[in-house]
């Protein structure tokens, strides 16, 4: 007799469970004490998790200019990456400044979806979404968030004020879905607008061709980008 | 009920903003347990779980047109969350500067079929495993008790096919998975 598997717990505690299977459960679930102790090991934690509060951090994702358009519709949970190029646009619109230039894609599009880009901020209350039109300064930990949308490789990048391009790293993770970059970044004091890039591309590219991606050449480069706004005075608020 | 589409045509911005930020709170206390116990569980870091936790329902919240329609929420939920876990402990082992205060005691509900070692042994060989649908599976079976034809389920390809990653991987840590060389 195997037993329930854990998702199975959670889906019989949320009452998603029907019919032959909600029967077959309940059935194993009187026979078995190992599946009934598992069961109430998730019963204690929704307890303990129902008397705490909901975090601050919670609150504000609620609190973001949360990008929900017809188009997500066509999303499909986990059927690998499926976010329109749409999304990159709307991200940036989250963090572009007025009066910055819109985010630059190579013309000649490569076949494949764009990265996804957004950016999350040290704050007091933790780390979150940088919320559309709120400034960073110098001293501000930021961390790149991106969906690599099946890309083999992905590259980090950055561009100061002064118009140096920064490659930290050719290597970062790919994956499914949501990737955190392993690094947080600390703004400097350049002044000028600091942009972000995540490169994506079907082979390992080289620093130089990803300083040259950034720049607009295609080398089967997926380019997505994020211009960060600079507080007046650069400082930390 | 949590999932009401919030109106925006007959509301000012300022009140479907005040409803959307309730709905994620409404969000959260339904499926927050699910998602935190599983981030504490496979992440046993408080901060991490937390940041994963945090993660998780921004995605939710993202994509809540589709999650409405959703047959089983937790189903999604659970796929969602293993994967940020798992992705989340590969980037903390490539850069271990970042790593944050581990607190061993730190547990999410016992509702594994392994032991805590057992599971342990397995999350920390997983890093060396680069595909990431492999690293789901594994963690779907020997952690979560799925059969290869649930996991496969899960993960949109055969059972055998997860049999076949899962018997590779173990190949490759061949006497490294003590707990587990006989499951
Ligand atoms: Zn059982």
């Amino acid at each position: 007799m195997s037993h329930l598997n854990t998702l199975v717990l959670h889906q019989l505690r949320y009452g998603e469970l029907r019919g032959d299977a909600l029967l077959r459960a309940n059935e194993h679930l009187a026979a078995c004490e190992t599946c009934s102790s598992r069961l109430r090991a998730q019963e204690a934690e929704r307890a303990a998790f129902v008397a705490a509060p909901v975090p601050d951090a919670i609150r504000a994702i609620g609190a973001t200019a949360a990008p929900v358009r017809s188009w997500w519709r066509d999303w499909l949970p986990l059927a690998g990456a499926l976010l329109a190029a749409a999304s990159l646009s709307l991200v940036v619109r989250e963090v572009r400044t007025d009066g910055v230039t819109s985010p630059e894609v190579a013309t000649a599009r490569p076949k494949g979806e764009l990265p996804a880009v957004e950016v999350w901020v040290k704050r007091p209350e933790g780390t979150r979404p940088l919320r559309e039109g709120e400034p960073v300064g110098s001293g501000d930990r930021i961390q790149l968030v991106y969906d690599p949308h099946g890309a083999s490789a992905i590259a980090l990048a950055g561009r100061d004020g002064s118009g140096r391009i920064e490659v930290y790293t050719t290597n970062a993770p790919t994956g499914i879905g949501l990737v955190r970059a392993p690094f947080a970044l600390t703004l400097d004091d350049t002044p000028g607008s600091q942009e972000l890039f995540v490169v994506g591309s079907d082979r390992a590219l080289s620093e130089d061709e990803v300083k040259e991606a950034v720049a607009g050449a295609v080398h089967g480069a997926r380019v997505g980008h994020v211009v960060l706004r600079k507080r007046e005075g650069g400082g930390r608020r | 009920m949590v999932l009401t589409r919030t109106s925006r045509s007959a509301t000012a911005d300022a009140r479907a903003s005040r409803m959307e930020s309730l709905d994620i709170e409404a969000l959260y206390r339904r499926y927050g347990d699910l998602v935190q116990g599983r981030c504490r569980s496979l992440l046993r870091s408080e901060q991490d779980a937390a940041e994963a936790t945090q993660e998780v329902f921004l995605r939710l919240w993202r994509y809540r047109d589709s999650f409405r329609g959703e047959a089983s929420p937790t189903t999604w939920l659970f796929k969602i969350t293993t994967s940020t876990c798992l992705n989340r402990l590969r980037t903390r082992r490539r850069h271990p500067e970042e790593l944050v205060d581990e607190t061993p005691q730190l547990a999410g509900p016992r509702d594994a079929l392994v032991s805590e070692i057992e599971a342990r042994q397995l999350l920390n060989l997983l890093v060396e495993e680069e595909d990431e649908r492999t690293r789901a599976a594994l963690v779907y079976h020997h952690i979560d008790g799925m059969t290869h034809d649930e996991v496969g389920e899960m993960l949109g390809i055969s059972g055998a096919a997860v049999r076949k990653r899962i018997a590779v991987f173990r190949e490759k840590v061949r006497g490294r998975l003590p707990g587990l060389e006989g499951s």
